[in-house]
């Protein structure tokens, strides 16, 4: 069955269908969600939140992008959104584009290893690069999937993923030298 | 990309490395978020059968049965269709003790009760699964167990449905005494009980899905 005959399926009214496209898609957005959000416990509440307003919205689905790639830009807004209210939570300020932030301090005498660093740097990478990163790098969508999904070109995606990788290359290159 | 950045991807890759997400305890909480809220109509729910003047008997059975339907639509529908099968079983509608439209309006509410109970059972079995028994809304147990006990008295609610509400009513009174003693004891022997009657199987037969709507208008 295709999305087209899914989606028809379940705006008739088939719950049947609505649990085939869960199933076809919650193990993906997991991954995806989880990537970014790092928790179980949120990731879970974000793809189910995912589900509930995909539901809700799939009237409004025109099929202009693969419907995968629809239910991924619905998870990364939910995704996004509950990383901001985290924040402001713990009174930090979400950042979306550039952004210093500090280095980690370093231990005289003792190098984390790159692995363990690398996750530490991508963890401070500004949210929009950290997300492309992921996306791109990490979980394999492509620049015209991940701009959909973040309401962006897909140049803006390679740039960000360009930036992304040249800030991780510069904070680790003392390691790598290595 | 350089041999750089094909090394920090591969070690990426280990970057919240996502675990196997909970699929069923997942959708039932999400077909629990999308039901309606519940309303509560304890006033109106007759929870023990009184003789009522045979004039008065017809308004008595649609107040009963308006009672388990409003219950039923509120904490039902805990999954999204809104269907009717095409078999129930309870009494043909020149059954006794009940106008033909309170039987029809009885078949649904008996519908609506049991998909409601199949969806709490369900989400029940997942939290115990999962561990996360602080919350097993022991309160919609009993509100379940009020209207199931409804649908157990109810003269119209055939022998083989009857058997069912039975056991569903052991169930929903070992769940509803939960919030006293709460012990992992308890809530497996629940559990054991759940898998030997077969419930959610036997529930899931007497309300299959499809998709035909439910009749609109029985009030």
């Amino acid at each position: 069955m295709d999305d087209q005959q899914l989606i028809a399926r379940i705006r008739a009214g088939d719950p049947s269908a609505e649990r085939a496209l869960y199933d076809g898609h919650v193990d993906r957005l997991y991954r995806l969600v989880f990537r970014y959000v790092g928790e179980p416990d949120v990731a879970e509440d974000c793809v189910q939140e995912t589900f509930i307003r995909a539901f809700e919205k799939l009237g409004d689905f025109r099929g202009d992008s693969a419907l995968g790639t629809w239910l991924g830009a619905i998870a990364v807004s939910t995704a996004l959104n509950a990383l901001r209210k985290r924040k402001r939570a713990s009174g930090r300020e979400a950042v979306w584009e550039e952004a210093e932030t500090v280095p980690a301090p370093r231990v005289p005498g003792v190098d984390p290893d790159l692995r363990a660093r690398l996750h530490e740097e991508i963890d401070r990478l500004p949210e929009g690069y950290r997300m492309v990163f992921l996306l791109h790098d990490v979980e394999g969508y492509t620049h015209e999937e991940i701009g959909t999904m973040l309401g962006v070109q897909s140049g803006t995606s390679k740039a960000q993923l360009f930036r992304a990788r040249a800030r991780l290359r510069d904070r680790l290159a003392e390691f790598v030298r290595d | 990309m350089d041999e750089l950045d094909d090394k920090l991807q591969d070690l990426a890759r280990g970057y919240h490395e996502p675990p196997t997400p909970s699929r069923e305890l997942m959708w039932a909480r999400i077909q629990a978020k999308r039901a309606p809220p519940v309303e509560h109509r304890p006033d109106v729910l007759p929870l023990r059968p009184r003789p009522v003047p045979p004039v008065r008997r017809a308004a008595a059975w649609a107040a009963g049965i308006a009672a388990v339907l409003l219950i039923g639509f509120a904490l039902g529908r805990r999954t999204s269709p809104t269907t009717i099968p095409g078999e129930i079983a309870v009494a043909p509608r020149s059954a006794a003790g009940a106008p033909a439209g309170a039987n029809a309006a009885l078949e649904v509410a008996a519908l609506a009760h049991l998909r409601q109970a199949e969806s709490y059972l369900t989400l029940f079995r997942a939290s115990v699964r999962s561990g996360d028994t602080d919350d097993l809304a022991v309160s919609t147990a009993r509100e379940l167990l009020a209207s199931n006990r409804f649908l157990v008295n109810a003269p119209a609610t055939d022998p083989q449905m009857r058997a069912l509400l039975l056991d569903l009513e052991l169930v929903l009174v070992g769940i509803s005494q939960l919030q006293s003693s709460g012990r992992p004891e308890d809530i497996r022997l629940i559990t054991d009980g759940l898998d030997e009657a077969g419930m959610l199987t036997r529930l899931r037969t007497a309300s299959p899905r499809d998709s035909r709507p439910l009749p609109t208008g029985v009030l």
